[in-house]
């Protein structure tokens, strides 16, 4: 599992849903968050913290710049192409989903989740992310 | 050709049961038939013709069409049962629906609201298959994000003669697909919110406060995202969507469509809240 310490990127354009995924991540043990309301912001977040981001948990319909641009803008770039990239999304469709991992995605967990949900997919990112 | 008559809802329906795939000749003894049983039980309302898993040729389409069409001119409703999901997906996507109403089973017939009911007023059913869904998501929703237990009542029209609880927060959400548009709406009364986002967030809330009030479009959005799936699968072919939140101390959303609102009570810890879903076909 992904250390105590690490620090979460939570994108959502809900602040309410922001506070349930933060809600969720601190009942598993961790406290470092940073917060953005789309896909635009939380690129500048990322390429602006001075401690690495370990994992990005991103809704998937927002306005501005949606969470799978973001997927594929993290993709396609040198510095954080391997970050985990979890998408919390209500779209649970076949298609959806293999869009979302024909982008890279390394997680996908529909709302509503409950803890095991976001308990296993963390698990299962961080056994991608130690290779 | 042979027919059974059934009884749904209380309402008779009579199903005209294939042995082979509808081609033109069958369906223009259906239509003799159905003159005939309109002219010796004009009561009956309900038509259905039951292909079961047979396909559907596209050809099909227009003599089903003038066929509901005619029916519906008389006040009565044509339903095709029909297993394949494709087909329900051509006609909804052909926006034939509201003259040939794919089911899968039978249980998918309107009931009777009784709303409306004033002599010469214009008659509008439920359509369940539609908003069963919504139901659904109101209860898994609540249940999986918030650990409440969601009670619904009968759904109605809505009408001035029905009041529903003052609203203090709303979702909105306007939906579409190619054959018909919308909006649906979630309305809490305040103490019917802070229950559920207390629930959600675990932590106690006695305001409103603004990092929470988009909580009410979340949960919309949860809702539809879980009516969603099925309703696709069935072929309506719906769209992405982002909430909205409406504040106020009384709420009153005007949904414009004349087809009516369809209201979706619950009660959740014996507090109150409903649910708004209205529709109007594309022209």
């Amino acid at each position: 599992m992904f250390a105590a310490d690490t620090r979460f990127l939570i994108v959502d354009d809900m602040m309410a849903m922001r506070r349930l995924m933060i809600r969720a991540l601190k009942e598993l043990g961790y406290s470092d968050f940073l917060e953005a309301a789309d896909g635009a912001q939380a690129w500048e977040a990322l390429i602006s913290s001075k401690i690495s981001v370990g994992v990005i948990l991103a809704d998937w319909i927002m306005p501005n710049s949606n969470g799978l641009d973001l997927l594929k803008r993290i993709r396609s770039s040198e510095r954080f192409q391997d970050l985990p990239f979890i998408l919390v999304t209500v779209e649970s469709n076949a298609e959806q989903v293999a869009k979302a991992k024909k982008a890279g995605v390394t997680g996908y967990i529909v709302k509503p989740f409950d803890l095991e949900a976001i308990k296993a997919n963390l698990a299962t990112a961080y056994k991608k992310a130690a290779g | 050709m042979a027919y059974a008559t059934q009884t749904f809802h209380e309402k008779a329906v009579v199903v005209f049961n294939l042995e082979s795939e509808l081609s033109a000749e069958e369906l223009s003894s259906i239509s003799k038939e159905i003159v005939s049983i309109c002219q010796s039980a004009p009561a009956i309302e309900f038509f259905a013709i039951n292909i079961a898993s047979r396909s559907l040729e596209f050809k099909m389409l227009r003599p089903l069409t003038l066929l509901g069409t005619e029916l519906k001119s008389k006040k009565k409703k044509l339903f095709l049962l029909a297993e394949s999901k494709s087909i329900h997906h051509m006609i909804i996507s052909e926006g034939l629906s509201g003259v040939i109403q794919p089911v899968f089973s039978l249980d998918e017939l309107p009931a009777p609201t009784g709303a409306s009911a004033s002599a010469g007023a214009r008659k509008t059913t439920i359509d369940v298959g539609f908003i069963n869904p919504f139901i659904d998501g109101v209860i898994h929703v609540f249940k999986v994000q918030g650990n409440l237990e969601c009670v619904p009542g009968k759904p109605f029209l809505k009408s001035a003669e029905k009041p529903l609880p003052d609203t203090d927060i709303a979702g909105v959400i306007g939906i579409s697909s190619p054959s018909f548009r919308g909006t649906i709406s979630i309305c809490f009364p305040e103490k019917t919110f802070l229950l559920l986002i207390s629930s959600m967030l675990r932590e106690t809330y006695t305001e409103i406060t603004k990092d929470v009030e988009d909580g009410a479009g979340e949960t919309l959005n949860m809702i539809f995202g879980y009516a969603k799936k099925i309703l696709n699968e069935k072929g309506y072919a719906l769209d992405k969507a982002i909430p909205t939140v409406v504040r106020g101390k009384i709420v009153s959303l005007n949904h414009l469509s004349p087809q009516g609102t369809i209201v979706l009570p619950f009660t959740v810890n014996g507090l109150d809240f409903y649910m708004e879903i209205c529709t109007e076909r594309r022209i």
